[in-house]
């Protein structure tokens, strides 16, 4: 059986506003399960975050982990090229494996900081601002 | 079980009408848990929450196109 695709991938600061209970992170959460496809976190993202995230609310980032349709997307050895030439444009490694995620599966980064993405002479990414 | 024309003649049109609502009903399960979950961590999803998401991504796909992904995998240089 065929996986579920994942449509869209969360970036640190999408799992930061799902930690806060953003109504527009859960409205595209529950969009893409009624789709029946799935949304992906990186690994790198998830440490982030929990680095990140007020005690108060640092539960949200373990609720979103344990959503059924999430899928926590790990960092591959071989791809460490591909993520440093990624890192090296966009100066944040959360922000490389979040769009170089979403690029291997022609999805969409949904993301608090749509501005961190800008790649002068890229034209149009899949960025979704929340 | 009584179903309504529409549904009734939908079904007949299927080899196994039993997995066809069997695969129906679990999508919509999956659907009310999805809803019950984000609503038990404080998220007040509604029909017109999940529609703007919907054009949203509508409008992000149109963008952002299959050709699209493909130009900037290339550009970006992600080894095939």
């Amino acid at each position: 059986m065929t996986a579920p695709a994942v449509r869209i991938v969360l970036d640190t600061s999408a799992v930061l506003a799902y930690a806060v209970t953003s109504i527009h992170v859960g409205d595209t959460i529950a969009e893409v399960s009624d789709e029946g496809a799935q949304f992906g976190v990186s690994v790198l993202c998830l440490a982030e975050a929990t680095r990140l995230v007020k005690d108060d609310n640092a539960p949200g980032v373990e609720l979103l982990v344990q959503h059924p349709h999430c899928v926590v997307l790990p960092v591959l050895a071989e791809d460490w090229q591909y993520l440093a030439h990624l890192t090296k444009m966009l100066g944040r490694t959360d922000l490389a494996v979040s769009l170089g995620e979403a690029l291997d599966r022609d999805a969409f980064v949904l993301t608090s900081e749509p501005e961190r993405y800008e790649l002068p002479g890229q034209g149009e990414l899949p960025i979704i601002p929340v | 079980m009584s179903l309504p024309d529409d549904v009734a003649a939908r079904l007949e049109q299927e080899r196994n009408a039993s997995a066809y609502v069997t695969e129906a009903l679990r999508e919509r399960i999956d659907r009310e848990q999805t809803t019950v979950l984000l609503a038990a961590q404080g998220f007040e999803v509604t029909e017109e929450g999940k529609a703007r998401a919907r054009a949203e991504l509508n409008e992000a796909r149109q963008r952002v196109t299959p050709e699209r992904f493909t130009e900037l995998r290339r550009a970006l240089r992600r080894p095939a």
